[in-house]
């Protein structure tokens, strides 16, 4: 993700709303795919993206440049579908009394359905370092910065995603590999 | 090579592939991995999958959410409903027994002088501020128009207050509602030292999804915060309904109207905007659901003329025509003149609460602020010389190596937050005003609706932070105070795109872009703090300069002028706005953002101020020179 105009930055900062409707524009997509891969439903990424910018934008006088932005943003955004996470059997219940539908899967596609449906399988711990590393291409100091944890965690944190992902996906890999 | 070694390199042959080992270790397994064929395969596999990651199909159904996360923005952010509590502590309670018990005279005045000055009242405040140990009260309000089937809400409450930190707020909603479905607006929050713990009523939008709340769904929302840092901003309690610190730190909008009794007591009443009294009103809005105010509603303060405990305080309706178009956009349906919220205090008293009373056990969602207390604090190499009179009450640090003194008595406080010297910029102090200290320079801001006031230091190798509810003169006599030479920051703020922006002198701004247009009038209070110009590739510049109140705005903007050059047309806007005529053009005027637009013989001008209306954008559009 590339970083915003600082200028940007600091006027949102300073509270012109326009300045922050900006970012909302630019970065509603990959905090919304972050969100819908940790939360698993798209209807709650919708909630949990509203969410974490309306939280970023009375947050961000606490932002302080010393680290990107993006890491920050992303910081904001992982912490409110964490937040989400931990709500969750609370929500489903109500959910459920409710007698609500919940909504479809995030995953309409059928190519890389199964990968998708693998990262959401494994553990949070797990599946929060791949997401930011293997679909963000976020580096390791910012990844640990955004998950609070230091960068040897996350290092063994997305060894072992992987090594979980291998062994679930390996064998239709390989195969698909032999056959290719 | 053994299968034991082989497992014991996969952790870094998965860096590897990241390109996040260190050369050497790098160097060491790209060896390995051309000796050894098990890690080899091991890497394949591993690239596989990080291959297939990779290759995953972006989702291309996202939804576009600007327009609902805009108009949450919009009408809890610029319209000052996140009056935020980082100064509700600061303000907390305040108002001395002593003064209480001895009486107090207004500086300069006696005690039965008919006429009190705005200022007069404010420095009492202060005073009182800083004496309050304890203090207890209970409360009524009646709120109008929250939802149009529920046109008054009522509600009583209470709140102790413990010097410097200890605090409680507890309010029952006693509406008579519709139906039983309608959730109950009870809010209970209280603050110790270490803990903070909220509990609301739950998001579960009820008026909406009204099974939510018929199949007895949790209808509360708990949360508690450990580890807290002293004086944190996301943490505190409102404080100003015990003492009115924050609404009264700048006395420029207030009008003192004259004695009055209040509760059988002898009372100043104040008039005074909402855009300056929203720490006031907005103090018991910590959790739940309330209504909206506008910037130009008006307040009314009664403070006890003794003890300076605020008595009762109203909101009424604006009588701008913008205001009147902000009511229409949101649905209220108030009427000028109309008392749209009316708080009484019942009873008080300075008796301490005991302490169990304060006891928080973490429950429902439980944070840790991250804060460490040690005893390290007058030892500090950042301890001020000069603490303005506060003595020193907390020290310690955080989990992101931030060391932390703070310093309280009664309900002021000043908090000394110090890290290593960033060698990023830290470009938010681009609207900050830099000014000239005993040792260096210094980036001052006024306290907003999310931050206190605060001055910045930037050493060669560390980087000093100052925050408090003091006023701005204490707190340059406290950063001269400090064993630290700030730096100036260098004047180029930001690239993108080829432009360049710089910071340049409020003093000979308009005299480096020849284009921009000087104001000769400002609202009362109004100074330039900052300005940036900026240059782009093709020869625009822009020169936008901010202007503020030295102690607070509350809005976070204050009032922000920006001129550009050449530019010929407006740039489009996604907001509701209505024409007006700038002098002999026609300009611009966004209501939601309070942004006056036009365009003057190739110079784009605008005049943005969230806490105005169109009149006074225009006097100072017009003032231009």
């Amino acid at each position: 993700m590339d970083e915003p105009d600082p200028q940007l930055v600091a006027a949102a900062r300073a509270g012109d709303t326009h300045a922050f409707e900006e970012l909302v524009r630019i970065y509603q997509a990959p905090v919304w795919r972050l969100v819908v891969t940790l939360v698993r439903d798209r209807s709650t990424a919708e909630d949990v993206t509203q969410d974490a910018f309306v939280r970023a934008f009375r947050f961000l006088h606490r932002y302080r440049g010393d680290c990107k932005f993006t890491t920050w943003l992303l910081t904001v955004a992982r912490n409110s579908a964490v937040d989400e996470l931990r709500r969750g059997q609370r929500a489903k219940r109500i959910v459920d009394l409710a007698g609500f539908q919940p909504a479809a899967a995030a995953s309409d596609h059928s190519i890389g359905i199964e990968v998708r449906e693998a990262v959401g399988a494994l553990p949070i711990t797990l599946r929060e370092p791949v997401v930011l590393i293997d679909m963000f291409g976020v580096s390791y100091k910012e990844t640990a910065r955004i998950l609070n944890v230091p960068e040897g965690t996350v290092k063994s944190r997305v060894h072992k995603a992987r090594a979980q992902l291998a062994e679930t996906l390996g064998e239709q890999n390989a195969e698909n590999h032999g056959e290719s | 090579m053994s299968r034991d070694t082989c497992a014991d390199r996969r952790v870094d042959i998965s860096a590897f592939l990241d390109g996040e080992l260190p050369s050497d270790r790098t160097a060491s397994i790209a060896e390995h991995l051309a000796s050894c064929d098990e890690c080899a395969a091991y890497q394949a596999r591993l690239e596989r999958i990080r291959s297939s990651i990779r290759l995953q199909p972006a989702d291309d159904n996202i939804p576009d959410l600007t327009a609902s996360i805009m108009q949450r923005v919009r009408s809890m952010g610029t319209r000052r409903a996140w009056w935020k509590p980082d100064l509700r502590v600061a303000a907390i309670a305040a108002a001395a027994t002593i003064l209480v018990l001895g009486g107090v005279l207004l500086p300069g005045i006696g005690r039965h002088a008919s006429v009190a000055s705005a200022s007069d009242i404010a420095q009492s405040v202060r005073a009182a501020a800083r004496s309050l140990d304890a203090y207890h009260a209970t409360f009524t309000i009646a709120e109008r128009d929250w939802n149009p089937r529920v046109p008054m809400r009522r509600f009583r409450g209470a709140v102790w207050f413990r010097a410097p930190e200890d605090a409680k707020l507890r309010i029952r909603d006693v509406t008579e509602y519709p139906t039983s479905a309608w959730p109950r607006n009870n809010v209970t929050v209280v603050q110790t030292a270490n803990r903070w713990s909220i509990d609301q009523p739950s998001s579960c939008p009820a008026a909406a999804l009204p099974r939510c709340v018929a199949q007895g769904a949790s209808q509360h929302q708990l949360q508690t915060v450990v580890h807290r840092q002293p004086f944190d901003g996301a943490t505190t309690l409102p404080t100003d309904i015990v003492l009115p610190l924050q609404t009264l730190a700048s006395s420029f909008d207030v009008h003192v109207d004259g004695a009055d009794v209040q509760m059988g007591r002898s009372t100043w009443k104040l008039t005074l905007p909402y855009r300056q009294a929203a720490p006031i009103v907005e103090s018991f809005e910590q959790g739940g659901s309330w209504r909206v105010f506008h910037p130009l509603d008006v307040v009314n303060l009664w403070v006890d003329s003794r003890s300076w405990f605020p008595l009762r305080f109203e909101v009424v309706a604006g009588t701008s025509p913008d205001r009147q178009a902000w009511a229409d956009a949101n649905g209220y349906a108030d009427r000028p003149g109309e008392t749209l919220l009316d708080y009484r205090t019942t009873t008080f008293t300075q008796t301490a609460a005991p302490g169990r009373d304060f006891a928080i056990e973490p429950a429902g969602l439980v944070r840790s602020g991250g804060f460490r207390s040690d005893a390290h604090g007058a030892s500090s190499a950042i301890a001020p010389g000069y603490t303005a009179g506060l003595p020193e009450y907390r020290a310690g640090t955080t989990d992101e190596g931030q060391r932390v003194l703070a310093y309280a008595r009664g309900t002021t406080w000043l908090k000394v937050v110090e890290e290593p010297a960033r060698p990023s910029f830290p470009f938010y102090a681009s609207t900050a005003s830099q000014m000239k200290l005993q040792h260096g320079w210094g980036y001052y801001e006024p306290a907003t609706d999310v931050s206190p006031r605060r001055l910045d230091i930037y050493g060669s190798a560390t980087h000093v932070e100052l925050e408090s509810n003091l006023t701005s003169d204490s707190l340059i006599d406290i950063a001269n105070s400090l064993d630290v030479t700030g730096g100036k920051l260098a004047h180029r703020v930001g690239r993108k795109s080829g432009s360049v922006v710089t910071r340049v002198a409020t003093s000979n701004a308009f005299e480096r872009a020849p284009f921009a247009r000087q104001p000769a009038y400002m609202p009362p209070g109004y100074q330039a703090s900052a300005a940036l110009l900026s240059h782009a590739p093709g020869g625009q510049r822009t020169l936008t300069v901010y202007y503020r109140r030295p102690e607070s705005e509350f809005d976070g903007v204050g009032i922000r002028l920006t001129q550009a050059a050449p530019v010929h047309t407006l740039p489009s806007s996604s907001e509701a706005f209505v024409g007006v005529d700038v002098g002999s053009t026609r300009g611009r005027w966004s209501v939601e953002s309070g942004d006056l637009e036009w365009i003057d013989h190739g110079v784009y001008r605008s005049v943005a101020l969230p806490s105005f209306d169109l009149s006074t954008a225009l006097q100072i559009a017009t003032s231009l020179r």
